[in-house]
């Protein structure tokens, strides 16, 4: 049994909004990363898992239990990182953290200690005052104090500066190494394919694919960097080629899914002063995949 | 079933607001204990002669005892009226602002039901209310003991306010089941403070002659008969208030625990 799972999950805000036919499951102990743009629908998925919403079609599922009538049962064993969550008015973070951690029945004190180093987080000040860099380290804290099995993070390391950013990541990274269940969204490639184990991309509410993080860097195109003898040599290949083509002056810029060999045969009829070649960054092909909506 | 912690934590946040409308009560409380001397009392009964519909509208009747006078200045209209308010900005802020700011994300991040939730609130509620009801009486018996001693029946005036006390809770509880089905506080007060300001008005209209005798069945705030409380012969229909406050506690549960939330 997967220890979380979407099947054909659908949740329709309008005809255009919300999550359709939602397939996935994550074994326990895998990292997996839901990447896609603004308004993809990640948000959307966690609110089934975290039982805020009922699904309109399909199940959600964690241990085989339905998210949103046994919501009171799972939230034992999981910690949520959402992304946009506010305090209560006038309470300092570490009030609220010893609030929710007791609430609990469990003070974790020293993990609570561990986890304001690693983040480097001084939760003392008011909630309304704190710097926003803050305020996300103590719900970050929050997510991660009650050392729980299933981790679900929403955007973890959205508007952290960098040195934070690496800090959440390597926490992330070592919950996946201990065995945690994590399922987490992002709209930053690097930070779902460094943590995660599986990544599923999804645009406009549907599922594109599910791979490995590790295969999605045997999935770009070759990118070459083709320098003629002049201008209009490069316009006359360029205008050749058509597709996949960037004209610089004298350079051309093309990018190839498969094998260089019809681009060799093409550039026979040209005098070409320099080739350069090799895999578009993974980036880059996510930003071909989605039209530039990822950062 | 309930957090204690969570109880008191929200307690606490709801306190400010709290004794702010218990100094505004209790002010009310001491001015109509002022109120209690011949000159005065002569006006009043003066004014109610010219006006009888609008004395009995707002349930101001006669001064015959201390008890009396603070039940018709206080209790027919003032007091209800600032309670409903009170109740319809705390329940407001109890359930449906904390769906809007996205708090509720974390108390329902915790292992325990919704409806579990619901009632903690529901608790935190009622204790504000009672210590609006607390505070007023003490103010009023303080000061009924310094300016007219003798002339207050603790015993009646506790069963006065504990009427009141009910009142409120049927009012917050209204408040509150309304509040568990929105996800804006603002929205959800100004629905409180509509349905109850439009009970209260049926309830003060139910009391002019006039008015056939089936209007006073519209309204719960028919049910707090000051007169009857006042005199020391409580209704039985009293009852009815705690069991409606259960009722709607019951339907805030159901509703809030079946519905999506936008959190």
């Amino acid at each position: 049994m997967a220890e979380i799972s979407f099947r054909h999950a659908t949740k329709a805000f309008d005809e255009d909004n919300g999550l359709f036919d939602l397939s996935i499951e994550v074994e326990q102990g895998q990292a997996f990363g839901l990447l896609g743009p603004a308004g993809a629908g990640k948000s959307t998925a966690l609110s089934l898992l975290m039982g805020f919403i009922r699904p309109d079609d399909g199940e959600v599922s964690i241990r085989g239990m339905d998210c949103f009538s046994k919501r009171h049962v799972l939230m034992q064993d999981i910690g949520f990182v959402p992304r946009d969550a506010r305090l209560p008015a006038r309470t300092t973070g570490d009030r609220f953290i010893r609030l929710m951690s007791a609430a609990r029945g469990d003070t974790y004190r020293k993990r609570m200690q561990k986890l304001m180093e690693r983040l480097d987080l001084n939760p003392l000040g008011d909630w309304a005052y704190m710097a926003p860099d803050d305020r996300r380290k103590v719900v970050l804290l929050l997510g991660f104090l009650n050392d729980p099995k299933i981790l679900l993070l929403d955007e973890p390391c959205a508007g952290l500066d960098p040195n934070a950013r690496n800090a959440v990541l390597d926490l992330i990274e070592e919950e996946r190494q201990a065995g945690k269940t994590i399922f987490m969204t992002s709209h930053v490639f690097e930070e779902v394919q460094r943590c995660c184990d599986r990544v599923g991309i999804i645009r406009g509410g549907r599922l594109v694919t599910v791979q490995p993080a590790r295969a999605l860097t045997y999935t770009r195109q070759k990118v070459y960097h083709i320098t003629f003898e002049d201008i209009s040599q490069a316009a006359a290949f360029a205008q050749e080629w058509e597709t996949g083509v960037e004209l610089l002056r004298n350079r051309v810029i093309v990018a190839v899914p498969a094998s260089p060999q019809v681009l060799l045969k093409t550039l026979t009829k040209y005098t070409v002063l320099d080739l350069v070649g090799g895999r578009e960054e993974l980036e880059s092909s996510f930003l071909r995949a989605f039209g530039g909506d990822l950062v | 079933m309930m957090s204690r912690m969570l109880f008191a934590f929200q307690l606490r946040k709801q306190l400010t607001i709290t004794l702010l409308f218990s100094a505004m009560a209790s002010l009310l409380s001491v001015g109509a204990v002022l109120l209690y001397e011949e000159p005065h009392i002569l006006a009043l009964a003066d004014a109610r002669a010219q006006s009888p519909a609008v004395f009995t509208l707002f349930g101001v009747g006669g001064s015959a005892s201390l008890l009396a006078h603070l039940g018709a200045l206080l209790h027919g209209f003032l007091l209800p009226a600032l309670g409903t308010v009170l109740a319809a900005v705390l329940a407001a802020r109890l359930m449906a602002a904390q769906v809007a700011t996205g708090e509720m994300t974390y108390w329902l991040a915790m292992p325990r039901r919704r409806g579990t939730h619901v009632l903690t609130q529901w608790a935190v509620l009622l204790a504000c209310m009672a210590i609006f009801t607390v505070i007023p009486a003490l103010a009023a018996a303080v000061a009924a003991l310094v300016l007219q001693p003798g002339a207050l029946q603790p015993l009646w005036l506790a069963q006065l306010h504990l009427g009141l006390f009910l009142l409120y809770a049927a009012i917050g509880s209204l408040c509150l089941m309304l509040s568990c089905g929105m996800d804006e506080g603002r929205r959800a007060r100004r629905a409180g403070l509509l349905l109850c300001g439009l009970l209260l008005v049926i309830g003060l209209v139910s009391r002019l002659r006039e008015v056939p005798g089936f209007v006073r069945y519209l309204s719960f705030y028919s049910l707090f008969d000051v007169p009857a409380l006042t005199a020391g012969r409580p209704e039985a229909a009293l009852l009815v208030l705690p069991a409606l406050a259960v009722l709607f506690l019951l339907v805030g549960m159901r509703w809030f625990s079946g519905r999506d939330l936008p959190l």
